[in-house]
């Protein structure tokens, strides 16, 4: 049965055009990324030409400052950008998750505690905040995710608390509650399997988020030296000017044309997803 | 109200109360020496005499509590330590830095608000056509930019190949315009980053502003209004447009974090002299207490802020405006 | 006669997903001045749907498919948006289905009742704010409560100022929508007798809409029946009481109200309303009516009169083997 679900869940995210085309673009995005060893031209860290060079048969875009190709460091950047945004956004919709589901199935003064939390936590400017934890913390690729998702599991936690409190109003969890059931089944059976579906699509667009906010911490100087990620390479770019240069259009465009194209494949999936999942969002828009 | 204010009062104490609090354990809990943190890199290149004097300055050698009681106190009387790479009081640069940050996210907030409010109106008010679609598919593709990209973008097209506009910060060096031209000259800065800022913050403003509208158009009280022969022109305007403002005041608030965090990177971008710039240059290079100082005054900032907002609102809600509310 | 109102093959279709949902079809009725017409049916049985289209509010994706609305000789249906905005309020107005939603909440209800006024006659503001005073005070409100906005007033309250909106312009008709949803047993029956002392002092023709039957057949001149879409029957309130010819209006009378429940439908029918999507050409009762044989899963009875002032749509009419 819940297989079923699923497959109706699919069904209606490939026969949305908006889901379908968001789906598309990750799986593009998912293979650049495993086959970028294959793909590339070069090694991405190694000099291989003249610095500042032109787009030619050679460098499809061009080198960098220092003659790397910059194609070959675009499609290697595909798998931290994509990285770190799937597993930051993993690790803040678990957080996401817990706290929502203590917060809907205990309500009271632990759910007033939590969500008050969630308030303070939304009031925080979080981009400096993240800017000032990762100044400290230092520049990593674990870092830079610890940063991300110490800050962004607020928001999925309201959304997963308030569907908790919706499963809870169904007769059934009540039920299993005044029989006695243990709490872990109790859970198990009858609060996951309805809190998955919408933790899913909050996680769809928490990558996106994740993401930008990723671009935007490297960008500044806070990302993984050792790995470039399509933020690094646009450090480099507005640290050497290229955009005041022609080199924008093959250093400066096709980066931010990657982080918008994946961005947008995560926020349409997720959309649709929550379309889906959300019949009365459906008839509204 | 009052309650409600209170209760508000309250919840923005304690995010600057926390905030102080992280900021005074970070530099004194971070393995490696609280020097540091607490003065620069250029630490290593000091005489013992000096680290001294800056050990006795932040009292290191005091309890830790002892510490804390004098960080508080400096903090609320203006106090936020010394930048010894750039040899200032740090309350003088962000002094000196406040003015154009609240120039431009002060503008940028407005105008974004307005935007995103006008065009997710007509959405709503033509939903379900082909000005809804288009208008929903391109703020979606505006929301998934990233902000220092559009403004590299923006200054790679209308400053380094157009040339039409200054390529980076607030007015001229060096050009001791006066009067109007200097307004002038500030105004042509302006223009980018204030369009980026509003490219990118625009969406959220848009999208909430047409669910918002798209429910009170279903509202029963609408129709009334329709019944009664009310034109078209004042059910959208009058009846429908301020009811569904009331839940863009709420994201109004929301946002403001955001914008100041957008106009961080932006005016990295565009070297524009504001608290942002001023914190990514602490960040280049590893000013710690100008961090930490630029990023207190952001967060003071938004919690002042939204407090005001929250005070504006009740104007805006009678239900929240009146005494038995 | 004094026809205020007159309907005449009313028919509103919505578009679904599922296809064109008959919502009311071919509807007529008409209403003489100073008379109370009582709309009865299930919930989902295409009242609302007859008020809104005899308003002109009802929006796409539903559609007045064909018809006529003649108030005072003038066709509704066709009115322009101009000649529409002028008759609105001044010669029909509407007391809505729940007044808790029809008030908006940023306004004053004094502000509100005003607008009214101000948008259909020539006064000052001082006269319309005065007016609106008067309003109030005949509906039991104090005068001076014109500043407070909606959600200071309880729901009985909230009703009671949705019937002095209704009542700004003094107009002809006036459409009570199922006006007392949600509100306690005793403030329902305060609001309808206002309603009904309002009525005959003001010289009002009224349609109530309501399900409760027992209400309606003690305030109401005459009563029309609706079940899924169609009027089946319409007559003066003592012969429906009395003389009941459509085999729904027997079931509904013969069906005993339950009063310790009043909200309760008062219908206990086996069966339930048929889907209005795609209806076939038929009886639409057919499916829980008793009596039903072949021609009634074939044809739709015609809406006709047996006697004067008493119409049914029921093919045992015409047969004469009504049971």
């Amino acid at each position: 049965m819940v297989n079923q679900k699923w497959k109706k869940y699919w069904q209606v995210l490939t026969s949305n055009n908006i889901g379908l085309f968001g789906l598309i673009l990750l799986v593009i995005f998912l293979l650049i990324a495993l086959l970028a060893p294959i793909l590339a031209p070069f090694d991405p860290s190694a000099r291989v030409g003249d610095p500042f060079m032109k787009p030619n048969s050679q460098f499809l875009l061009g080198t960098n400052d220092v003659g790397q190709d910059i194609l070959s460091e675009l499609l290697y950047g595909t798998r931290i950008s994509l990285l770190i945004g799937v597993i930051a956004a993993f690790i803040s919709i678990l957080l996401g998750c817990l706290v929502g589901i203590i917060s809907g199935y205990y309500g009271g003064k632990t759910d007033a505690f939590l969500m008050r939390l969630v308030d303070l936590v939304l009031v925080i400017p979080f981009l400096p905040l993240m800017i000032l934890l990762a100044a400290f913390i230092g520049p990593s690729f674990w870092n830079i995710v610890l940063v991300i998702s110490l800050i962004s599991w607020a928001s999925p936690a309201r959304v997963i608390r308030s569907q908790v409190l919706t499963l809870k109003t169904k007769g059934y969890v009540e039920a299993a509650k005044s029989i006695g059931t243990n709490i872990t089944v109790i859970l198990g059976r009858h609060i996951l399997p309805g809190v998955i579906p919408i933790a899913l699509s909050q996680f769809v667009l928490a990558a996106s988020h994740s993401i930008l906010i990723e671009a935007s911490l490297s960008f500044l100087g806070l990302g993984d030296p050792f790995t470039k990620s399509w933020g690094t390479i646009l450090y480099y770019a507005q640290a050497r000017g290229a955009f005041l240069t022609d080199a924008w259009i093959w250093w400066v465009l096709p980066p931010g044309l990657l982080i918008t194209t994946l961005v947008i494949g995560f926020a349409f999936t997720g959309y649709s997803l929550e379309e889906i999942l959300n019949p009365r969002l459906r008839k509204e828009r | 109200m009052g309650k409600f204010i209170a209760g508000k009062l309250l919840q923005y104490l304690i995010v600057i109360f926390l905030m102080l609090t992280l900021n005074f354990l970070l530099p004194r809990l971070m393995p490696g020496n609280p020097l540091v943190f607490l003065a620069g890199e250029d630490v290593g290149f000091m005489s013992s005499a000096e680290k001294e004097a800056i050990l006795d300055k932040y009292g290191l050698n005091d309890s830790i509590l002892e510490q804390y009681g004098a960080y508080i106190k400096n903090i609320f009387t203006g106090d936020f330590g010394y930048s010894y790479q750039q040899k200032r009081p740090i309350s003088e640069l962000l002094m000196e830095r406040l003015p154009w940050t609240m120039l431009l996210t002060g503008l940028g907030l407005v105008l974004s608000t307005v935007i995103g409010v006008m065009f997710g109106a007509i959405s709503a008010w033509r939903r379900g056509t082909r000005t809804d679609a288009n208008l929903l598919t391109v703020f979606m593709f505006l929301s998934a930019m990233p902000s220092f990209w559009v403004g590299m973008i923006l200054v790679s097209i209308f400053s380094a190949q157009l040339g039409w506009l200054p390529v980076f910060g607030a007015e001229s060096a060096w050009s001791n315009y006066t009067g109007m031209d200097r307004l002038i000259d500030i105004g042509k800065h302006l223009i980018l980053p204030l369009a980026t800022l509003i490219l990118i913050s625009v969406t959220s403003t848009f999208m909430i502003m047409r669910y918002s509208m798209l429910n009170v158009l279903g509202e029963d009280y609408i129709m009334m209004a329709k019944a009664k022969g009310v034109k078209e022109k004042v059910i959208k305007y009058k009846h429908a447009m301020r009811n569904a403002l009331l839940p863009v005041a709420t994201v109004f608030m929301l946002s403001l974090g955001f914008t100041l965090g957008g106009a961080t990177v932006i005016e990295t971008v565009f070297a524009y002299p504001g608290v942002g710039r001023l914190m990514f240059e602490s960040v280049l290079s590893r000013d710690y207490p100008l961090i930490q100082a630029t990023f207190l005054i952001i967060t003071f900032s938004v919690v002042i802020a939204n407090f005001l907002a929250d005070l504006i609102y009740p104007l805006l809600d009678p239900k929240v405006g009146s005494r038995n509310g | 006669m004094n026809t205020v109102l007159s309907v005449e093959n009313l028919s509103t279709y919505f578009k679904t997903d599922k296809g064109i949902a008959k919502a009311v079809e071919n509807v007529s009725f008409s209403l003489n001045k100073g008379e109370m017409l009582g709309l009865i049916g299930e919930s989902g049985c295409g009242k609302t749907t007859v008020a809104q289209s005899i308003l002109r509010l009802i929006e796409y994706p539903g559609k007045v498919v064909s018809g006529r609305v003649l108030l005072n000789g003038r066709d509704l249906i066709k009115a322009s948006e101009k000649e529409l905005s002028s008759m609105r309020w001044k010669e029909i107005s509407v007391i809505p289905q729940s007044a808790m939603n029809a008030l908006n909440p940023i306004f004053t209800i004094g502000d509100q009742i005003m607008e009214s006024i101000l948008l259909h006659e020539n006064v000052s503001k001082r006269e319309a704010l005065q007016r609106t005073k008067t309003l109030l005070e005949l509906v039991g409100i104090d005068g001076e409560r014109w500043r407070s906005y909606p959600h200071e007033f309880s729901g009985g309250m909230k009703q009671r100022v949705a019937i002095a909106m209704a009542l700004a312009c003094n107009p002809k008709l006036v459409i009570s929508d199922e006006s007392t949803t949600g509100l306690d047993v005793l403030t329902q029956a305060q609001v309808i007798a206002l309603i009904k002392s309002l009525q005959k002092k003001m010289d009002l023709s009224v349609i109530l809409i309501s399900h409760d039957l027992p209400m309606v057949t003690a305030i109401c001149d005459k009563i029309a029946i609706m079940y899924a879409g169609n009027i089946v029957e319409w007559a003066s309130t003592e012969d429906i009481l009395k003389n009941p010819r459509h085999p729904y209006s027997q079931a509904l009378l013969n069906a005993s109200p339950d009063l310790s429940n009043p909200e309760k439908e008062v219908v206990s029918i086996p069966g339930s309303v048929p889907n209005l999507v795609d209806f076939p050409h038929s009886c639409r009762f057919h499916t829980r009516c008793p009596y039903a044989y072949d021609k009634c899963r074939q044809e739709n009875p015609e809406f006709k009169e047996i006697k004067k002032g008493h119409y049914v749509a029921c093919f045992l009419e015409e047969e004469g083997n009504h049971g």
